[in-house]
């Protein structure tokens, strides 16, 4: 299922995918000099490269990783531990695909492991970490995590507008109840009602969308 | 290869404005790996252009490099704001973990904070405290001092059973106090006094010098060498005066002075002392009393000198030995 394709080889560089693009080639070609950049640079310095690394991707992973756990905090958490992961475990020397490519899934994955912990009724047992040894996802996988952030999304607009806002300040942004309650001049007790029903119906929508999720999930575990 | 997509129909598929075509159309492009690479190049530049916040890149650098070169891994707990029963068992958790902790303090604040001197049956123990006041611990007796107060402010201690104290009259007049378990106290500046709490009552005998003594409701009374003072029933002090002290410290020779004493009121001294039960069933024998001077190291001893005063005869069933009178 997976051929090594080692894109950014210069030998390699003829057949490589992203050159077979068509009008927007010259366009995206930053692209391949970012990431290439960052490998040369990871072959003479690693810290270096790690830096360029962590830069570069720290950001938009973060920003990714909210859509799933809706907090700045446990977002740069999530992506805190990717990042710990790739440097302790020199995975510049073994990942196969782009460097973005397996931050951003090991981010996904990284998300739906703490939902599931967060949200789930059951105990739950651990799913093996997202790594390069796991083969990559397939389409249908892939696009999996993408509906589970939207559910989530749709969920939160389906919410009036007062309590979505006490819950992103609460969730999203880390405040405490008794700031809420002041900031919008109302009670700690409806701040706390307010909470516990995204909380409740979040737990409804996610029980199901997990499972889908982890059903899919296994299929590939499994099938390896 | 051709792309069958520009990066707005992503774009709009990561905003959740695609219809269900396009998604299966999304599917059947990603079947090629290579196309997987642009999907991830794409939703990088997405994310870029519309971001849910913009964490502080540099400092967060910054932090992590920090924490890889301490080791601190944070790894606080992430349910920050979970669902309610989540956030009540962690509640429960902590508030169980805390209660253990206290009572394990509770239990092991004795041992922490208090020396205990025991004293097995038939055992007598001598003690020298850190002010040089001397104790002697009559058996089956336990007096616990404070280790690290003890010599600052008033001198405390706490005492189960029977004791003989010689109290040192420190510089700075320091009070020193016993405590017993009926909370009879007894408050002395230098003086020698016996101090007798078992669960038949409770006793001051005073051999020199003054003392003063209060109970629980804070009666008090100032007694003089030779008082013997006792706390009634109903926890009220009561004043024998001048009596003949020595049978109160003979037990520290291993003497037993008796001076009209019951044979009950022996059978309780064997027990408390020895640890031994002795049971009279003839209540005329019971109250028959005796007096003298007796010595005994040991139960055997006791009862044997006992029998042969009395003319009684012992026998034994399940550890309790029992006297009747000789026919």
């Amino acid at each position: 299922m997976h051929k090594n394709i080692n894109l950014f080889k210069e030998d390699n560089r003829k057949t490589s995918p992203f050159m077979l693009g068509s009008e927007s080639e010259n366009k995206d070609d930053t692209f391949f000099d970012n990431e290439r950049f960052i490998r040369k640079t990871f072959e003479d310095d690693p810290e270096k490269g790690f830096e360029l690394l962590f830069k570069a991707y720290y950001r938009p992973l973060c920003s990714h990783a909210a859509r799933y756990v809706y907090s700045k905090e446990l977002a740069e958490d999530l992506v805190g531990e990717v990042f710990e992961k790739f440097f302790k475990k020199q995975l510049h020397l073994q990942v196969i695909t782009s460097f973005q490519a397996y931050l951003f899934t090991a981010v996904r994955h990284q998300a739906f492991q703490h939902l599931r912990t967060e949200f789930s009724r059951k105990k739950v047992v651990p799913l093996g970490e997202h790594d390069i040894n796991c083969p990559v996802l397939t389409p249908h996988q892939l696009l999996q995590y993408d509906e589970l952030y939207l559910e989530i999304e749709k969920t939160i607009h389906l919410l009036s507008p007062p309590v979505q806002r006490v819950f992103l300040m609460s969730r999203f942004e880390g405040k405490k109840n008794a700031v809420i309650a002041e900031e919008l001049q109302i009670s700690i007790k409806t701040v706390e009602a307010h909470i516990t029903k995204v909380l409740k119906l979040l737990h409804k929508v996610l029980q199901h969308q997990l499972t889908t999720v982890l059903a899919v999930l296994l299929y590939f575990l499994s099938s390896r | 290869m051709e792309q069958k997509f520009s990066k707005n129909t992503l774009f709009n598929f990561f905003s959740g404005n695609a219809s269900p075509l396009q998604k299966k159309a999304i599917e059947e492009w990603l079947e090629e790996e290579s196309n997987r690479e642009w999907f991830f190049e794409w939703l990088k530049e997405w994310e870029n252009e519309h971001p849910q916040f913009l964490a502080d890149t540099d400092l967060a650098y910054e932090r992590f490099k920090f924490n890889l070169k301490t080791g601190s891994k944070k790894k606080e707990v992430r349910l920050l704001h979970t669902a309610p029963h989540r956030k009540i068992r962690v509640w429960m958790v902590a508030a169980s973990v805390l209660l253990l902790l206290c009572c394990s303090l509770w239990f092991l604040q004795d041992i922490i904070l208090y020396k205990t001197y025991t004293t097995a049956f038939g055992q007598i123990k001598s003690i020298t405290l850190e002010d040089n006041s001397r104790v002697a611990l009559n058996a089956n007796s336990s007096l616990r001092v404070p280790r690290y107060s003890f010599g600052y402010g008033d001198r405390v201690v706490y005492l189960k059973g029977e004791a003989e104290f010689s109290i040192t009259h420190t510089p700075t007049h320091q009070k020193f106090i016993v405590t017993t378990p009926d909370k009879l106290s007894v408050e002395v500046l230098g003086t020698k006094f016996i101090v007798y709490s078992r669960p038949r009552g409770s006793k001051v005998i005073l051999q020199t010098g003054k003392v003063r003594v209060s109970n629980a409701s804070n009666e008090s009374l100032t007694i003089a060498p030779g008082d013997v003072v006792s706390l009634d029933q109903k926890g009220a002090l009561q004043k024998q005066p001048a009596q003949n002290v020595e049978k109160y410290s003979a037990w520290k020779e291993r003497r037993f002075i008796f001076d009209h004493s019951t044979l009950t009121e022996i059978t309780y001294l064997i027990e408390e002392n020895f640890g031994v039960k002795v049971s009279i069933p003839d209540t005329a024998l019971a109250n028959r009393s005796l007096s003298g001077t007796f010595q005994a190291n040991n139960v055997k001893e006791m009862l044997e000198m006992l029998s042969d005063v009395s003319d009684l005869q012992i026998s034994q069933e399940d550890n309790v030995y029992i006297l009747r009178a000789n026919e």
